[in-house]
């Protein structure tokens, strides 16, 4: 979702010379060229329009510098055409020869270059080829390897930007440009390290202004609102126009929800910088991030309303009308936005992605509407609808709210056009996403049955609920620690589960205090975290639902919907300090898993009873001695009941039993798995096995059923649950699966046909059944079973077939 | 499938007159090579598969030992247990393929199945294609005047070598079929469709349903396979199968109803027939089924041509004939 282009904008309104003239304070430079950055950096745009026209004289040493400088300010003053003639008669005077043998100069062409690329995308190959050109004078030159990493990451390419900042800084690891550049990079690749680097940047230049605002917007980041306005502060007050400052300021004012101040740093902001069209897509975009996708539409709209010519707010328009379900309409912005920058891959992928969905069918039932392939929909439907209307009515009891449908629901049978659909590049690596009226998912069918959709489903039309209900503006901890908490009301074995790596990492104090919990979701400390922090807020929502009740979840989702605060809503419905409330929740956690925590040895880095008993137990299992492996295992599991994963002991105790042939005894292993961790499919496939060995029929099918919401695309699944229906005279039942296997393509097609036909004439539907019998005939005609069930349906019809009646020229019964 | 020995002596009357079960002599014949390993790891396979499919020869499709040859590719798995390998203990090499296909040929009748099927490493290397062996490699074109003596036989020739793909040209006889592993000279990795070619016969590849396996069904079970272990590792597919059996020398990717290849073997089997007669009502309901079989694959042509309903009124009509048919037939058979 984070992109660079924010950075990037101010970077390039950034003078090599500026910054440290301008910390010089009063001084007032001699040489125009230092004077116009010093102005420049002081708000004094005029002045320093001048200081650069005067730089700017035929013959002035850097003459083309000079002029670039002046036109970013006609830019900003709102002087586009003005602005871009300045650059092109730059560039023209560099193809004269103009500097050509300067570094300096050739960097000033690439960026007039890159200038001109907002407007006329093929201008960027123009910088791109100058800026290497510059690096070619003076391979050393850390300007021009910075002009051209900055060029790189604004187009997405941080691959080879990231190794540009590295060389800099390798020479010289103070260069608080390449610290900027470094850091700028870390964030788009969601690094928790870019704030340090930022910071460690205005150490060694604290009037480095484009720094101060990235450093703002990943305060933004955090919510940090005080730390944001301290920063901006700084900045504004050297530049009281700054327009960089000032977007992050009217960012911050939006996300508080404070929408007069937002209007007032808007207007701060064209009225001084009318020509700053980045404003809006910026705005739009941390508005998006943010999930307020709505008002990035609106933002976005004004943007492109202002700005005709700005591709970004464009781009970011449809983007979030293709988000809110809009397609239509989001395709047209996007495919205007394309024709302004055919480099946007962002766009790129999207516009790919809605074109491979021509291939969608969109399936409508009660208030829901499935977006899939053909296969898929076939396949989750008939379990889809039922829960998704299940889950519906659920949250509309529990938070006495109904949100606009129909709900769509996507789903996406590769990962990457998931990924692409979510943050409009590929690498996401996440199951669901919840636009609001836009449920978005990876299809079971891409997830090798690791993973339960149904309860992806139930979490995600948990968000929905939340971010109706408040307009979006929910904070993350507490929609994802709420869907977590719905999805265990809804199954136990739903939802994310206590384990030793959330324990242990808690126990360290990697893991942020209640009230700053949104901190580990937007930039995680360690790999993991985001996992972590998912239960964590669910342990959170525990807490208040268990000392408050519901009423203060509903409160609370009522209050983020009336634009409050998480502190403010800790106050107002819990009655508590976020202090408190930390302090408070920090033992509720402690004392919950004291005794796992012991257990594990993580209080004291001790020894692990459990671990103990668990692996001499596994041992004297594989050693073949039952009896002592039992008894080893049982207190592994007595101790840690909370721990279900892959071979933990109830995995190895009812591997013992089933091998003794205590059948009950597995079973009750098996369901403790499964009541604990429904996400694991061997142990229910185990469990249906037993349950019919045991003459359970009922309840094998009925773990069958459980296992189609790990892998519903698995044929042989759906074969053994139809048996069993058939087998408990369950006929329609088993005519689902049946056809479901049908709808997955089988490789014997000719017998799942007539398994299908079989079904139905189980089911009573003769007619049906011919009919399918025929398909399965016209696949495999000398099928001798599906011929004679052939002849023993159109018995049951009343039709009358024999060798005597002319087998080869029967009389036209149709 | 049937149990033919037990029905040797079956006999039925109909009102069509006498049928006689019968059980004829085999015509059926499997000559497997194997080609040499180079390593261990492959010595083991080729030998693993070649051993595979002689068992299912014997033991699941009913030929007769005496008409199953295996010339093992390396001495490193040639001595042992004997009883599915070469005779003489000898390894493949031209010399060795060549008189043992020679005797193949005489122990053979015209009209008799004639599967060859060589299991090994292939090169393709300045214009000559080769199957490597002990010795000097065999060529295409030697292989190709070894076949000549199979004139009149029902040949179909499988080279499951990597580079395999130009064998398909030097090896096309109109009524032959060749079946390759790769589709050229330079898909020269370690194919996989060997393998899955073998096991095609103990899994269930039979698509039509008709009780037998025909080459045809095979190949593509075998072809699915492949592709399925390629996408299953997101590797790139890196062999491609072919079929060549009308002779022009081009094999087929996908053989069947809408391509060049795969008529002749969609019919060739080497499981015996479902059933056999030798009386002239039990020929007559044998004829009668074929016909019948071939109206409705005339029809499934015909369909986009035709009313969706006259289509489906149609094929009832034909395979309701069919099943009763089918019915006479067994009837016929297990009296």
């Amino acid at each position: 979702m984070r992109t660079p282009r924010l950075a990037r904008v101010l970077v390039l309104s950034l003078l090599p010379a500026c910054h440290a003239t301008a910390s010089t304070g009063a001084d007032v430079p001699n040489d125009p060229l230092v004077r116009a950055a010093a102005l420049l950096a002081a708000g004094q745009r005029e002045q320093a329009l001048e200081s650069y026209r005067t730089a700017a004289e035929p013959g002035a040493e850097r003459r083309l510098e000079a002029m670039v400088g002046a036109a970013r300010i006609l830019r900003l003053a709102g002087q586009g055409p003005v602005a871009r003639a300045t650059l092109e008669e730059a560039l023209a005077l560099y193809r004269d020869g103009i500097g050509v043998d300067r570094v300096g100069e050739t960097v000033a062409a690439g960026r007039a270059a890159a200038l001109l690329g907002a407007s006329d995308p093929s201008r960027f190959i123009e910088a791109l080829d100058l800026f290497e050109a510059a690096i070619r004078l003076d391979p050393q030159h850390a300007a021009a390897k910075l002009a051209l990493a900055d060029l790189l990451l604004s187009r997405y390419n941080n691959r080879e930007a990231l190794p540009l900042y590295r060389e800099v800084l390798k020479t010289d690891a103070e260069n608080p440009q390449a610290l900027f550049g470094l850091a700028r990079s870390q964030y788009f690749d969601h690094s928790r390290a870019a704030l340090d680097t930022v910071r460690r940047a205005l150490e060694l230049a604290p009037d480095l202004a484009p720094a101060r605002v990235f450093l703002a917007r990943l305060l933004l980041d955090s919510g940090d609102f005080d730390g944001v306005g301290r920063e901006l502060d700084k900045v504004l007050e050297t530049d009281p126009v700054h327009p960089g400052a000032l977007t992050i300021r009217a960012a911050a004012a939006l996300l508080q929800f404070d929408q007069a101040a937002f209007e007032a740093s808007v207007e701060a902001v064209t009225s001084t910088s009318p020509g700053y069209s980045e404003m809006y897509a910026d705005l739009a975009e941390i508005a998006a991030e943010n999930r307020l996708y709505q008002d990035a539409i609106d933002i976005a709209r004004r943007g492109a309303r202002q700005h005709p010519d700005d591709s970004r707010a464009r781009a970011l328009l449809g983007v979030n009308l293709f988000r809110l379900g809009r397609v239509r309409e989001g395709r047209r912005h996007l495919e205007a936005a394309f024709r302004g920058d055919p480099y946007d891959v962002w766009v790129k992928n999207t516009l790919d992605l809605i074109n491979g969905m021509r291939e969608f069918v969109v399936v409508r039932q009660g208030r829901f509407e499935l977006v899939a392939r053909e296969r898929d929909a076939a396949v989750l439907g008939t379990k889809l609808f039922p829960l998704a209307e299940r889950a519906f009515e659920f949250f509309q009891q529990r938070y006495g709210y109904t949100p606009p449908t129909p709900v769509r629901i996507e789903f996406y049978d590769r990962r990457d056009d998931f990924s692409v659909r979510t943050v409009g590049l590929v690498g996401l690596d996440l199951l669901g996403v919840s636009f609001g009226p836009v449920v978005s998912l990876v299809s079971p069918a891409e997830l090798s049955g690791q993973v339960n959709w149904g309860s992806v489903l139930w979490h995600e039309l948990a968000h929905t609920f939340h971010l109706s209900m408040t307009r979006s503006r929910v904070p993350r901890w507490f929609t994802e620690g709420l869907a977590v908490v719905e999805e265990h009301l809804a199954n136990p074995g739903w939802g994310n589960d206590v384990d030793e790596k959330f324990l242990a990492a808690w126990k360290q104090g990697k893991l942020p205090p209640a009230s700053r919990l949104d901190e580990a979701f937007t930039r995680p400390s360690y790999r993991g975290q985001v996992v972590h922090a998912y239960f964590l807020s669910s342990l959170l929502i525990n807490y208040i639902e268990q000392h408050h009740g519901i009423g203060a979840i509903r409160a609370m989702l009522s209050g983020y919907g009336e634009g409050k605060n998480t502190e403010t809503l800790f106050a107002e419905v819990l009655g508590t300090g976020a202090s408190d409330l930390d302090d408070a929740f920090a033992t509720y956690v402690g004392g919950r898993y004291a005794h796992v925590i012991d257990e594990l040895g993580l209080a004291d880095g001790g020894g692990s009873a459990y671990r103990a008993s668990l692996e001499a137990g596994r041992k004297a299992l594989d050693q073949g001695d039952p009896d002592t492996a039992h008894a080893l295992l049982a207190d592994a599991r007595h101790r840690v009941p909370e721990l279900a994963g892959p071979e933990s002991p109830y995995h190895l105790l009812a591997r013992l039993h089933a091998g003794r042939g205590e059948t009950d005894l597995a079973i009750r292993e098996l369901e403790s798995i499964v009541a604990i961790d429904a996400d694991q499919l061997a142990p229910l496939s185990e469990l249906a096995r037993l349950y019919r060995e045991a003459g359970r029929p009922a309840a094998a099918a009925g773990a069958l059923e459980r296992a189609l919401f790990i892998n519903p695309f698995d044929a042989t699944i759906r074969e053994r649950l139809a048996e069993i229906q058939e087998n408990n005279g369950d006929f329609e039942a088993a005519v689902d699966q049946r056809r479901a296997v049908i709808d997955l393509g089988p490789e014997d097609s000719a017998g799942a046909y007539y398994r299908l036909a079989l079904s139905l004439d189980g089911a009573g539907d003769a007619e049906a059944a011919r009919g399918e019998v025929l398909r399965a005939l016209e696949a495999a005609p000398m099928y001798d079973d599906a011929l004679e069930l052939l002849l023993r349906i159109r018995a049951a019809l009343g039709y009358e077939d024999s060798l005597d009646s002319g087998a080869l020229d029967p009389p036209d019964h149709s | 499938m049937t149990a033919r020995t037990t029905r040797l002596l079956a006999v039925a009357v109909l009102a069509a007159g006498l049928i006689v079960p019968v059980h004829a002599q085999d015509h059926r014949h499997l000559v497997v090579i194997g080609g040499i390993g180079g390593e261990p790891h492959y010595d083991e396979l080729f030998h693993r598969w070649a051993t595979t499919l002689v068992r299912v020869a014997v033991e699941s499709l009913g030929i007769e030992p005496a008409n199953v040859h295996y010339l093992p590719g390396s001495r490193q798995v040639a001595p042992g247990d004997g009883k599915s390998r070469s005779a003489t203990g000898e390894v493949a090499s031209v010399t060795s393929i060549g008189a043992l296909l020679d005797r193949a040929a005489r122990a053979s009748s015209p009209g008799d199945m004639v599967l060859v099927v060589l299991i090994g490493h292939g090169t393709a290397r300045a214009g000559r294609i080769l199957f490597n062996v002990e010795g000097p490699d065999l060529s295409a074109g030697t292989l190709a005047e070894m076949l000549a003596s199979f004139d009149g036989r029902r040949l179909a020739v499988v080279n499951a070598a990597s580079s395999s793909g130009p064998f398909v040209d030097a090896l096309s006889v109109p009524g032959r079929v060749v079946i390759t592993a790769t589709a050229g000279g330079n898909e020269n990795l370690a194919p996989v469709f060997g393998g899955h070619f073998v096991t095609a016969f103990t899994e269930a590849a039979d698509s039509d349903k008709d009780g037998r396996l025909s080459l045809r069904e095979v190949f593509d079970h075998a072809n699915r396979r492949v592709a399925e272990s390629f996408e299953g590792g997101q590797r790139i597919r890196t062999e491609h199968a072919l079929l060549d059996d009308n002779g022009d020398g081009a094999g087929s990717r996908s053989p069947g109803a809408d391509a060049a290849d795969g008529a002749v073997a969609a019919r060739w089997f080497l499981s015996s027939p479902r059933y056999a007669f030798d009386s002239e009502a039990g020929r007559g309901l044998l004829a009668r089924d074929q016909r019948l079989v071939d109206r409705i694959a005339q029809l499934k042509r015909r369909k986009g041509q035709m009313p969706s309903p006259d289509y489906l009124a149609e094929l009832e009509r034909l395979l309701v004939a069919l099943a009763l048919n089918r019915r006479a037939l067994r009837a016929a058979a297990d009296p």
